[in-house]
Parts: C-alpha cells; sequence; structure tokens
C-alpha cells in the first residue's frame, strides 16, 4: 500500500513539473522531426524531441502484415531524401546503406508492352529505345527537364518564417536570379502548362508519352490535363538517391532504416528523445512561444519549438484558431483532399521460374495504363468513385535486400494512384480498391493472383488513424502552386516568434525528404543565435 | 502577294481584325489571312473595344454604334433564374431585389476579381510575363500573399467562389457565365482566372443595331485604310526559316514570310489545324486542347418571346452546380453530356444563337478517336434544341430553320506542325483587348 501511494504522489509531482533550461522542443516523431532535432543539437542546443506514440518514425513504420512477416508502411523507396541533410547529419556513418542504388525501372503497358529505362536517366534514351527519333526526342527532353530540375531544387525547399529572417529569400533569390531568358522561359512553360500538352507536344512515341505522364501523375492530385500538372515530375527529378538525380534506391532495411540512422544522428547530437510524451498545446506568451504543455500536465519551456506535426493538429489543436492569421485558416480550410495513393503489401508465394522475370524483380516496375485511363482514373477519383485501372508502382523488398529475404516467399511492395481520398472507408469500399489494385497489377503479372498468400492494404485513413491526424495531410499533393501556398501559409506561422512549421504540409511533392525539417531548424538556429544573449 | 511580315494574323473574327488594325497603326508590316464566308450573317455580341483599342483605330471617324448587352441570365431547370449587370452597384441592387444576402459582398467580389487581374506581378511571375525572371518567381515564392493570391488566381472558380458566396444559384450563375467561353470546368485548375476575365471592364459584350453596320465591317474598313494586307484564306504550309521566321504557303502557292503567326482566338486555329484536340500530337493547346464548340443559328417564326422577355440579353442554360465539371469530363473523354450547358442569345436580326463550348474535340468509342460525323452533328443539334424547349415551351415549333457549325480541330497533319512560331489566343473574354495587348507585349519585346 505504501509503495502504491509514493506512485500516485510521484505522478501528482510530475503532473506540475516544468521543466525549464531547455533551448528548442521538437513535436513529432517523423524523419522530419529527427532531422530538425539533430540539426538543433549539432549546433549545441538543448533539444527535446517530444514523440506522441511510443514509436519513433511517424508514417515510416515497421508493422507486422500477416505472421512473421514485417512490412514498412508510409514510403518503400528513396527518391528525395534532402543530400544536404545525408552529409550535414552524417547519415551514412550512423548506419544509413543502400541495397539497392541506381534501380532501372521496367514500364508495362495495356497490351503487355514493356520498356526498361536506366536507373540513370540520363542515360535513359540510350538503354531502352531502338529508334533514333525517338531516343534524340527522350535524350534532348531529360536533359531540359533533369537541368530544369537541379536548378528548381532550392524552389522546392520552404523558405518563409517568423521574424522577418531575409537569409533564405536571399538565398532563393541568388539561385534563380541566375537564371538565363531561355531557362527562365522554359521553367515558365513547365509551370503553367499541362503535363498532356508538354508531353504530347514533345513526343511522337505514345509509349514514350504514356510512360513519363504516368510518372508526372503519380502520387500526384494534379490531374495531367490541367495547368501546373507537369511540376509534379520537375519535382521528383529535383531529387537525388544515393548520389544520382532523379534515381530511386532501395536501402538496406526498407525506409525505416533512415528513421533508424536519423535517431542514432538525433543522439549522437545529445538530443533528449522522448517517445511517450504527447503534447497537448503550444504554449504561445504575447507574439512568441513559451514552450509547450504535456498530455499529463507538465510543461516544458523553450524559446524555440519546432512542429513537425500535421497543420491542423499544430495550429487548430495545439494553439487554436484564435491564434492564427486568416490567410493561414483559409489555406487550411480550402486544402480538401480529394485524391490518395494507396499502399499494398503482398505477400506470394513461390519465387521466379524464368530469367527476365527474375530481373524485372530486381527493378522498379511501374504500369502506365493509356492517357485514356489516367484521365478517367483521375476524373473518377475526385468524384469519389474507384477508377478501373490505376498507375502501379512495385518493388520487391525481399529481393532487393538480402537481409529481408524470405523462404520461398516474396514480398510485393506496392503504390497505386489516383484512388478516391475517403475519410473512413467501410469494408465495400476497401474491397473496391483492393480488386482494382489487383486488376490494375494483373495487367503487367498475368496470373500473379493465383500465387497471393496474404496482402495488407494501407489507405490515407488508416495512416490518418495511425498518426491521430486528418487525411488532409497525408493525401496526395495538390499542383505546385497551391503547394507553394500552402507550405508558405504554413511555415510563416501566423507570424508567431519562435516557432517553426515543417509538418506535411511544409513540404513539396511525395517521398521521404527531410528538407522541410532542415530548412525549419536552420531557420530557427538562426532565430536563436539572434536572440541569445 | 509575296513579301516580309511582323505578323500573318489568321482570323476574320473582331479580336483578330482589331489586332491587326492595332498592329499595322503600331508600325508593324501585317498580313492577315479570313477563311471564306459564304454570306453575310447577324453577329453574335463581341466583346468590347477598350478605350485604348478605340483610339488607336481612330473608330470615332467611321459610323460605329455600339450598345450593350442588357444583362447576363441564367435559365435553371427548376428554380427562378437569376440576372447580374453591367454595372457593380446595378448588379448588387438586383440581388438584394431578389432577396440574396450575397448581394453584400458583389462589390467586393467585384473589386477582387478586377484587382486579381491586374495583378500583373502574380501573372508575369507565373504565366507570361515579359519582365518576368528568376527574381520574380524567387519574390513570389518568398510573400505567402502574393502566392496565396496566386493560388486562389490560378486555381478552380468554385473554390474562388465558395469564398464569397452562399447563395448557390449565384454561384452557379457566375460560374456558368464565366466558364461557358472556355469550356473549362469550375473545379477545373485554372478556371478562377474566368472569373477575373469577366469581371474585367473590358468583358461586357456589345452588338451593333441591326441597321447600322457590323463591328466586324467596320474594323476591315479600318484594316483596309491602315494599309493591313490581306493574305489568301488557306494556308497549306508553314515552315520555319533560320528560327525567327516562317515562310507561310497559301492555296494557289503564294508566299509570304512571317516572324509571328498569330491566332486570336482558337477557332480560327483549329480552323485552320493549328490547336490539335486529341488524335494526334496536340500542339499549342493551353487552355484549348480536348473540346469543341458546337454553334447553332436558328430562324425563328414571328411572336417568338424571349426568356424572362429580354431580347438583349446573354442566357444561359444549366441544371446543376456540377454539370459544368461533368460535361468539361465529358468533353475530355470524348463523350457526349446530356445536361449540356448552352448559351444562347438574339442577335439583332432576331435570330437566336444557341453555343456550346463543352464538346469534344474529338470522340473516343471502343479505344479508339475519331473526328466528327453528321451523326454527332444532328445528336448535338437535337440535345441543343431540347435544351432550349426546356427554357422556352414551344421553342421547337418555332424553329422555320437552323445551321449548325462545329468548330473543332480537323483530323489529319496540320500545316502548323513543327512551327514554333504560332500564336494562339485561348478564348477570352476580353478577346480584343487581350489580342491587341499581347501585339503589343511581342512587339515592345522587339524580336
Amino acid at each position: 500500500m505504501a509503495n502504491e501511494a509514493a506512485n500516485i504522489s510521484l505522478e501528482g509531482a510530475s503532473a506540475h513539473r516544468i521543466e525549464g533550461g531547455i533551448d528548442a522542443i521538437v513535436i513529432g516523431a517523423g524523419v522530419d522531426s529527427l532531422a530538425a532535432a539533430a540539426y538543433l543539437g549539432r549546433a549545441g542546443l538543448r533539444t527535446v524531441l517530444a514523440g506522441a506514440g511510443p514509436e519513433i518514425g511517424g508514417r515510416v513504420a515497421a508493422r507486422e502484415i500477416a505472421p512473421g512477416v514485417e512490412g514498412i508502411d508510409g514510403e518503400h523507396l528513396i527518391t528525395v531524401l534532402d543530400p544536404d541533410v545525408i552529409a550535414d547529419l552524417d547519415l551514412y556513418r550512423h548506419g544509413l546503406e543502400f541495397a539497392a542504388r541506381r534501380l532501372d525501372t521496367t514500364y508495362f503497358f495495356e497490351r503487355g508492352e514493356t520498356l526498361r529505362f536506366d536507373g540513370d536517366l540520363s542515360y535513359a534514351a540510350y538503354t531502352s529505345l531502338e529508334d533514333d527519333d525517338d531516343r534524340e526526342a527522350l535524350e534532348a527532353f531529360m536533359s531540359e527537364v533533369l537541368e530544369t530540375a537541379s536548378f528548381l531544387r532550392p524552389a522546392f525547399v520552404p523558405g518563409v518564417y517568423p521574424g522577418g529572417d531575409p537569409q533564405p529569400q536571399r538565398t532563393l533569390e541568388k539561385a534563380l536570379g541566375q537564371a538565363s531568358p531561355e531557362l527562365m522561359s522554359r521553367i515558365r512553360y513547365f509551370l503553367a502548362a499541362s503535363a498532356e500538352d508538354i508531353l504530347r507536344a514533345r513526343f511522337e512515341d505514345p509509349q514514350l508519352c504514356t510512360l513519363l505522364l504516368a510518372e508526372t501523375a503519380f502520387r500526384s492530385a494534379a490531374p495531367p490535363n490541367e495547368p501546373f500538372s507537369f511540376m509534379s515530375l520537375i519535382r521528383r527529378y529535383a531529387g537525388e538517391a544515393a548520389g544520382l538525380q532523379g534515381a530511386a534506391a532501395y536501402p538496406k532495411g526498407g525506409a525505416t532504416a533512415v528513421v533508424t540512422a536519423l535517431r542514432r544522428a538525433a543522439q549522437a547530437a545529445k538530443v533528449d528523445v522522448r517517445a511517450g510524451a504527447p503534447v497537448k498545446s503550444i504554449l504561445i506568451e504575447g507574439d512568441r512561444v513559451a514552450g509547450v504543455a504535456l498530455e499529463d500536465g507538465g510543461q516544458i519551456r523553450a524559446p524555440i519549438v519546432v512542429a513537425a506535426l500535421d497543420a491542423q493538429q499544430v495550429f487548430f489543436d495545439m494553439i487554436g484558431p484564435a491564434g492564427i492569421d486568416i490567410g493561414l485558416q483559409r489555406a487550411l480550410a480550402s486544402a480538401r483532399p480529394e485524391i490518395a495513393t494507396a499502399r499494398m503489401q503482398i505477400i506470394l508465394k513461390g519465387v521466379a521460374q524464368d530469367e527476365a522475370t527474375q530481373n524485372n524483380m530486381m527493378r522498379r516496375l511501374l504500369y502506365a495504363p493509356p492517357l485514356e485511363a489516367i484521365t478517367a482514373a483521375f476524373i473518377d477519383a475526385r468524384a469519389g468513385r474507384v477508377p478501373q485501372r490505376v498507375i502501379v508502382e512495385a518493388i520487391f523488398p525481399t529481393v532487393l535486400d538480402e537481409g529481408a529475404s524470405l523462404d520461398k516467399r516474396q514480398v510485393m511492395s506496392v503504390m497505386a494512384h489516383p484512388l478516391p481520398a475517403d475519410e473512413a472507408p467501410d469494408a465495400k469500399r476497401r474491397e473496391q480498391i483492393r480488386s482494382a489494385v489487383f486488376d490494375s497489377i494483373e495487367m503487367f503479372a498475368a496470373g500473379f493472383s493465383g500465387r497471393i498468400e496474404a496482402d495488407d492494404l494501407w489507405l490515407v485513413s488508416d495512416e490518418a488513424v495511425a498518426l491521430k491526424s486528418g487525411i488532409g495531410a497525408y493525401a496526395a499533393k495538390p499542383n505546385v502552386l497551391k503547394q507553394w501556398a500552402l507550405a508558405s501559409a504554413a511555415t510563416s506561422a501566423g507570424e508567431i516568434n519562435g516557432l517553426f512549421f515543417c509538418g506535411p504540409e511544409a513540404q513539396i511533392g511525395p517521398g521521404l525528404s527531410c528538407a522541410a525539417g532542415r530548412a525549419a531548424a536552420k531557420a530557427a538556429l538562426r532565430a536563436f543565435k539572434r536572440g541569445a544573449p | 502577294m509575296n513579301g516580309q511580315f511582323d505578323f500573318l494574323i489568321i482570323g476574320g473574327d473582331e479580336a483578330s481584325l482589331a489586332a491587326a488594325a492595332a498592329a499595322v497603326k503600331a508600325g508593324a508590316r501585317v498580313a492577315l489571312s479570313r477563311p471564306v464566308e459564304r454570306k453575310k450573317r447577324s453577329p453574335a455580341a463581341s466583346p468590347t473595344i477598350p478605350n485604348f483599342v478605340w483610339r488607336r483605330l481612330e473608330l470615332q471617324d467611321y459610323d460605329l454604334t455600339v450598345e450593350p448587352v442588357s444583362a447576363r441570365i441564367t435559365l435553371f431547370a427548376d428554380a427562378p433564374p437569376m440576372t447580374t449587370l453591367r454595372g457593380v452597384r446595378e448588379t448588387a441592387d438586383t440581388l438584394a431585389a431578389d432577396g440574396i444576402n450575397d448581394h453584400l459582398l458583389w462589390r467586393d467580389f467585384a473589386a477582387d476579381m478586377t484587382g486579381l487581374a491586374d495583378d500583373g506581378f502574380i501573372t508575369e511571375a507565373v504565366a507570361k510575363g515579359k519582365k518576368a525572371n528568376g527574381k520574380s518567381l524567387a519574390a513570389m515564392l518568398g510573400d505567402p500573399v502574393a502566392l496565396d493570391k496566386a493560388a486562389r488566381f490560378h486555381g478552380s472558380s468554385r473554390a474562388m467562389l465558395e469564398d464569397y458566396f452562399e447563395e448557390g444559384r449565384l454561384k452557379t450563375h457566375v460560374a456558368a457565365h464565366a466558364l461557358s467561353v472556355s469550356g473549362l470546368g469550375d473545379t477545373e485548375t485554372g478556371s478562377a482566372s474566368a472569373l477575373a476575365e469577366l469581371l474585367d471592364p473590358d468583358a461586357w459584350r456589345y452588338r451593333t443595331p441591326k441597321d447600322g453596320p457590323s463591328l466586324r465591317a467596320v474594323l476591315e474598313c479600318v484594316c483596309q485604310d491602315a494599309g493591313v494586307d490581306f493574305a489568301p484564306p488557306k494556308v497549306i504550309s508553314a515552315v520555319v526559316q533560320n528560327a525567327k521566321v516562317a515562310v507561310v504557303e497559301f492555296s494557289g502557292e503564294e508566299k509570304i514570310k512571317a516572324s509571328h503567326i498569330l491566332f486570336a482566338t482558337p477557332d480560327a486555329a483549329l480552323a485552320a489545324g493549328a490547336a490539335k484536340g486529341h488524335g494526334d500530337g496536340a500542339r499549342g493547346g493551353l487552355g484549348n486542347a480536348g473540346r469543341a464548340q458546337f454553334r447553332v443559328r436558328f430562324r425563328l417564326a414571328e411572336g417568338a418571346e424571349p426568356p424572362a422577355g429580354d431580347r438583349k440579353a446573354i442566357f444561359q442554360i444549366i441544371d446543376h452546380a456540377a454539370d459544368l465539371q461533368d460535361a468539361r469530363d465529358a468533353a475530355i473523354q470524348g463523350r457526349l453530356f446530356d445536361r449540356l450547358p448552352v448559351e444562347f442569345e438574339f442577335a439583332p436580326n432576331g435570330e437566336l444563337l444557341a453555343r456550346s463550348t463543352y464538346l469534344p474535340a474529338a470522340f473516343h468509342e471502343d479505344g479508339e478517336w475519331r473526328g466528327w460525323t453528321g451523326q454527332d452533328r444532328q445528336a448535338v443539334s437535337s440535345i441543343i434544341k431540347e435544351r432550349l424547349s426546356s427554357r422556352m415551351p414551344g421553342f421547337a415549333s418555332l424553329i422555320r430553320r437552323m445551321e449548325t457549325e462545329v468548330v473543332a480541330p480537323p483530323y489529319g497533319a496540320s500545316p502548323f506542325d513543327g512551327c514554333d512560331r504560332v500564336m494562339i489566343q485561348p478564348r477570352r473574354h476580353d478577346a480584343i483587348s487581350a489580342a491587341v495587348k499581347l501585339i503589343d507585349e511581342v512587339m515592345a519585346r522587339g524580336e
């Protein structure tokens, strides 16, 4: 009995504890929070990372998808992981390693044709095409797109933070100001025109047009026939994987390996990583943050708060609508999600018999439905219907990563797009989505359904439940102009000094990036130095 | 006819003629190629001639009378019609008289829309821009207010209207009138800019009286007086020579050289095969690919009564708010849409002119694309007749004669394939003003 009484009094004590002497608090346990915390810790700030759940990793998390088989939610490839984060935080030294880099892509088309692209896009034209005109067209296109994408890279990192910090703007102006008039007119064209217009004008060959349209539309909520839609391809090709622009790589241990490396980097930087410490509200005093209040009643006080949860939670739940400006409120309210990507992990019985299949299992596979089917899919998904055909990206982690291999079974990891962004899909809806994904996979892997041992469908609504957020933040991103508007509204954070936002709305484009976390931490450091005695 | 020109302007509509005359007056050498017209017809209302064009063309010296369209009216399936007027205050008063609370916001809406359209910063950093460089893009990216404006202006018309209004009929009315010109859907990216265009004072439409000269006839005189060269009607080929000049060959083996080929409206471009829809290699299709415009001219029996008793308005027929987007989706997919949004008006000679831009450029059937056939024209004519009858009981029995016209891209190779000297202006409310501004912009660039 005495022990029990002691416990109660201890809990009571913690409920009123106010912790001081902290320089920065990072809210959230995803990759951007870990990266931001590591940056702050390395700069010598006493940093606490307060994550809500018991697990660190956020949306990138391992989960048992069938008895004895673990799958990874969130992301299955590295395509846009910020190279500065890898270098600054020494992620390779902290254990990041690639099991497969420079993944080739095999494209599958409606009538069973295939086309292979080299993992290095600047060589794609040489390895896959026989017709000279097509080769020339693709080579010219890729060099223009890769050049434009790498030039625009700074534009895909948020740069507006509270406190009137002029540096990101200066850096951006310097970078973009170097554009030649030709490059600038190309950028304007790529920005404002639709993907369909651009690609149809460039390629006589319907396959090239179709596959590039599928790449552009994949994971984007912008229908490819609408203005500003082409930029999603530019955003994707602005990224790099394992040091190669526009490439895709598979990390040893899957995407959670990035989480592990980031966590090690954060701990090496003396960040106090607290997993089960949900934040209840952000404390605002006057026009600046003062710290956070925890769910258990305690408080941590600090002049810097970096928030890496979704904007809805940060601004409405933790600050409250009264504390944020009308522009941000409107931006958040108008960002109604319509389209989402589904994740599916499928366990297949048996091993590949023929060599072609074996080779393909070591690549990234992309099913590119015909143009008309992609158009129809976007119209259906936006109207809340499950499309007949969807774009499917598939990889085999058990083949790419020796450490993940299973006995006489394979895991196929799939992303399918576009699908309606359902708030709470019922069983019937899930079944519709499941069979739409299967039908699209059948288009390139005939007879695969017969080998399914188990499958696991992970929708945006599942992700939202796991992260206790709305579906908005994790649905597919709209066109780049809307993303820029939303990101800058969110990162300027209603001009609350000391608050730095790097949640999913701050990131331009999908994928595991950490660029928003890096930018927020850098801005926080400058603010801290300005404010430091 | 031989020679070298700064502009070859193709098209016989008011915007093309005004652009040709304005270019000559500004010192350019201009050739104008107009399609052959079988006979003169009573014209539809045209966009305003803004003051700067009026002055440049010295239209006061010509016997031109124009009168504004009386109102924009939308006829719903089972709700009272909705009316807006040219003046902002008059519209607000009309809305108030209709008991619509949104009248309080109409003025703000109109002011904001004209403000957005005038904000060169946004359009220049994002869309066209003569001065735009990397710095102006960077400046926009660093300015959340500018980005918010840009995203709204280039966003969807539905989101924009929901920012201002409650009344569903008003939202549908404004969207229908704004988008009928371009045939866009109201949730489509970029459709919001049509709202800004619609509210632009240069976008209100005007007619010339029945007994006076038509605007087109006057502009033709202006072109002649100013010294525009008239080229033959049909282009056979356009080939780029030394990157800056296109050699254009007409039927009859005549050839000219032109630095720029301008289509002031997509109709002319479609007719000439320069802007393709689905089929092969859609080119120059910004805001244009994937749709056709269908027009029907009805000669009616005496005593045909206009809806709401107003013979001088422009009318829209629409059933549901979602129809604009559904019709647009159908057009993109190459299908006909039954509840077709239809715009109509009465020409000065009493004919009823009906049109819809929510039609496919080509049809998609059994996995194949095909061009328009006589059957398609009949099918669309009867849809349009039904739509008109639904709003004007007994309409069908008043029809004495009807003529149809479809503006869709022809099938097959285009004479403009590979020619990058071509500019096509999308379908706009302020077509005349925009065409002249485009000419000025190109001349200012000094290419």
